[in-house]
């Protein structure tokens, strides 16, 4: 129990000393996390939107299906990306197995249902009465789309931390497709991972913590968009 | 404009710079005990000092770091399997291997001892525990340790205790599997490095101590094996040479000799002069 | 003659089955304001929708100035705005609202005082309501603030659906003095529905009446619902507390669900005495009220038959018969009855 108590203590002075493992490996950490998510939003958020707002034959089944991957576990998906980028495998050319650009492949396709399925619900959620509302002001039908995804903007703003919190502490991908390599692909969920692994659970508290402060700082950063104007 | 394309201009010979400044480097598999004990942290800079080679590696089970290799992901192995090693040869998929270090294995346990085995052969000590059902702690992993492990359970004549209640199998290293054993009480066999990293953690009283040692059949062999270029063409083949041979050069050696924990060496070299 | 602003032809609307609207053909004019009067579900908003390129109607044809016109037509941006029954207004703050349609038309210039002028023309105070939060508005000052919107984008056609639905009465008043003004200052034609016939009347150009899908030209009509229960050798609304009252119809081909709908110029009060042709179907009635038509040159009386209360429109020589406080006799020719 007071490993977590020296935890705390071990995170001051990692962060305060400027450890360089440490701060490595938030680095990498940012690095992917930022990667992934620009990736899952970009695709996720148009994708969860038109899942949302359109009907179309066949939309449940659709629903469903990005529903249940959102339940994909983390080794799952870092085997099969390692699978496909292993040098042995159809993508092996790229040269992407233990790199950061290879785990932020793997986080973003656990993040994409997240992101499509919570953005869809956000766009279900919309006020009905917006659309005859928008066009009786006789807006384009891209003038539509955009002002309805800004009206919507809080709940795809819920869907975006929820994935965002799923990439930044999953350890399943960045295990498999990084290699936990030191200095290169060694995240903070790996570190922990490792130390924790070699018994030293007060550095695997303390860089437990340094990642809920960087999360903290991303929320608050954005809490400013949940003002309503 | 002017000075936006010349600000590309210059940006694309500082990132092709970059490139080629940017070390060489070497992508090792290895197993997770090696890892732990920290020699690859010591030895690492060295390398790179003396070759302007980095040293990248990637620390798993023995069994995985043997497949990274088949699948020509990494340039070189470090491990600590010798039949799985020579299979690894003769299948083609590796070259050149060559015995760089030894330490060996110790059983430990908790002071107490309940089954008695202390100063005793590995063969009685497992009798032993198998006649007290006394608990014992298993990689379960596939990995150089397990594979050794199950080899002396084999040797005692008798079946292997899969599915006995005191046989905790972890799945994973092993520290992890140390600490769980520590947790339970139980015995456990490990290599010595990690013990006596181990120990170092627990500044010097960890709640296991060793129990069994010195028997011939617990010297736990090293390898390093350069991935081959024939299996794998596009693998760093002449860097991976590079560091094969760096690791049985004299000057090695001696630091991986020289190399301590506790006041104690952790590894004994061996490689053939 | 000037063109018509609108001109709408051989429309249908269907949800299924059923046919909520049906229109051969109707022409707006440019300034001017045409109210539809009618009950729920006569189809007025389903008409306001189409006009207003928010529903693409079963068939039709659309002609906005000239051009046709479908959703999101580019010809009709800026030009055909619509004020919904229930709008809905954005997560911003009044100006923000009243600013949107033009900005999204990149109609930037003279903003902030196009702005101030059109939430004047409604009636409220810029300086209290400009940078206040939606969520802090009543009914009626929302509704307002949603037709300021719509008057900012000076569009040629402004269509309202029940302006005036849930309102107070001030911001009643508010709103047909801001259409008066639109009309004027910015010739803007209007399109208005509403159940209350007489708010429309007192300033509109002319009123149509919508039943069941249908639009009537008359000034007034009189629609009564079935059913009809048959008694002798015409047919009476069963719904009379004395049987054998109120207005009698010839056959209905639906006697359970068909209405007779009868223009109000097609009733004729008579003499008691006094002969009618052969077809003609005579009923006694009561003198209940008197009106002028919108012209002022005609009489509307208000009779009763039985629990029926009716509306015919007299001429000059017709007023001699009437009797207040006495039976009089009413009568209409049967082929101007029609049945929905």
């Amino acid at each position: 129990m007071d490993f977590i108590v020296e935890g705390f203590l071990k995170a001051l002075q990692l962060i305060l000393s400027g450890d360089p493992e440490t701060y490595s490996a938030v680095k990498a950490t940012i690095h992917v996390s930022s990667l992934s998510m620009l990736v899952s939003l970009v695709a996720g958020i148009p994708a969860g939107f038109a899942l949302g707002y359109f009907a179309f034959p066949g939309k449940r089944g659709l629903r469903l299906v990005v529903d249940t991957l959102m339940a994909l576990p983390t080794v799952f998906i870092g085997l099969v990306v390692y699978a496909v980028i292993s040098s042995r495998g159809p993508l092996g050319s790229m040269g992407l197995l233990f790199t950061l650009e290879g785990m932020a492949i793997g986080q973003a396709i656990l993040a994409f249902p997240v992101v499509a399925a919570l953005s869809a619900s956000a766009v279900e959620s919309m006020d009905s009465r917006l659309r005859p509302t928008l066009m009786s002001l006789g807006v384009s039908r891209t003038r539509l789309f955009l002002t309805s995804l800004r009206e919507v903007r809080f709940g795809l703003l819920v869907a975006s931390l929820n994935a965002y919190g799923r990439v930044t502490t999953e350890v399943g991908i960045s295990m498999m497709v990084g290699g936990n390599i030191k200095w290169h692909t060694r995240t903070i969920t790996t570190a922990i991972a490792l130390e924790t692994g070699k018994g030293m659970f007060d550095t695997g508290i303390a860089l437990g913590l340094i990642l809920l402060l960087i999360a903290f700082a991303v929320n608050l950063s954005l809490s400013f968009l949940r003002k309503f104007e | 404009m002017r000075i936006k394309k010349t600000a590309l201009y210059v940006l694309g010979l500082v990132l092709l710079a970059v490139q080629v400044l940017a070390a060489d480097s070497l992508m090792m598999a290895t197993t997770t005990s090696t890892d732990d004990t920290g020699l690859l942290n010591a030895l690492a800079p060295v390398f790179q000092k003396e070759t302007g080679i980095e040293l990248k590696w990637t620390a798993t089970g023995t069994g995985k770091a043997l497949k990274l290799g088949e699948n020509c992901d990494v340039d070189v192995l470090l491990v600590h399997a010798p039949e799985v090693e020579k299979a690894f040869v003769e299948k083609g998929f590796g070259l050149n291997r060559k015995e760089v270090m030894y330490n060996d294995f110790v059983i430990i346990g908790p002071a107490a001892d309940a089954a008695k085995i202390k100063g005793k052969s590995v063969k009685e000590a497992f009798d032993l525990i198998r006649g007290k059902s006394a608990a014992f702690a298993s990689r379960g992993d596939k990995s150089g340790t397990h594979v050794m492990e199950q080899d002396l359970w084999k040797k005692t004549g008798k079946a292997l205790p899969e599915k006995e209640s005191w046989y905790i199998q972890t799945g994973q290293g092993m520290l992890q599997t140390i600490s769980i054993a520590a947790e339970r009480k139980a015995y456990t066999l490990t290599d010595r490095g990690t013990f006596i990293k181990y120990e170092s953690d627990h500044k010097g009283h960890p709640p296991l101590v060793i129990l069994v040692e010195g028997d011939d059949v617990l010297k736990n062999q090293y390898s390093v094996i350069e991935v081959s270029p024939k299996h794998c063409p596009k693998v760093k083949h002449d860097l991976a040479k590079k560091f094969s041979d760096w690791m049985v050069s004299p000057k090695t050696q001696k630091f991986i000799g020289d190399f301590k924990l506790l006041g104690k060496p952790l590894f004994t070299p061996n490689a053939k002069k | 003659m000037t063109r018509p602003l609108y001109e709408i032809r051989n429309l249908l609307h269907r949800y299924g089955e059923r046919t909520v609207l049906e229109e051969d053909g109707l022409d707006l004019y440019p300034e001017t304001i045409t109210g539809i009067a009618g009950p729920n579900g006569s189809g007025k908003s389903t008409l306001i929708n189409i006009l207003a390129l928010i529903v693409k109607p079963t068939r039709g044809t659309l002609a906005f100035m000239g051009r046709n016109v479908s959703l999101f037509s580019v010809h009709a941006r800026g030009q055909i705005a619509a004020l919904t029954q229930d709008p809905a207004l954005l997560k911003r703050n009044v100006a923000a609202n009243v600013a949107y349609g033009p900005r999204v038309l990149n109609d930037r210039e003279n903003l902030d005082r196009r702005v101030t002028e059109a939430l004047d023309a409604v009636g409220l105070d810029p300086a209290v309501f400009a940078g206040r939060n939606v969520r802090a508005l009543s009914g009626g000052e929302a509704r307002r603030v949603a037709l300021a919107a719509r008057l900012v984008l000076k569009p040629k056609l402004l269509l309202l659906d029940e302006p005036t639905a849930h309102v107070d009465e001030h911001s009643s008043a508010m709103i047909r003095q801001a259409v008066l003004q639109a009309r004027q200052r910015w010739k803007t034609a209007f399109l208005i529905s509403s159940h209350d016939r007489e708010w429309l009347d007192s300033f509109s150009d002319q009123t149509l009446t919508a039943f069941h899908g249908r639009l009537f030209r008359e000034e007034r009509v009189n629609i009564l619902p079935g059913p009809w229960k048959q008694d002798g050798d015409l047919w009476f609304r069963t719904g009379e507390s004395e049987p054998g009252t109120g207005m009698p119809v010839p056959a209905p081909p639906d006697p359970g669900r068909d209405a007779a709908v009868l223009p109000a110029s097609a009733l004729r009060v008579v003499a008691s005495g006094e002969p009618v042709p052969e077809p003609w179907i005579r009923f006694p009635v009561v003198l209940a009220g008197t009106g002028l038509s919108r012209t002022r040159d005609c009489l509307l009386l208000a009779l009763e038959a039985g629990d029926t209360r009716l509306v015919a429109m007299v001429g000059e020589d017709e007023w001699k018969n009437i009797r207040p406080g006495q039976t009089c006799v009413a009568c209409y020719d049967p082929s101007r009855l029609m049945f929905r």
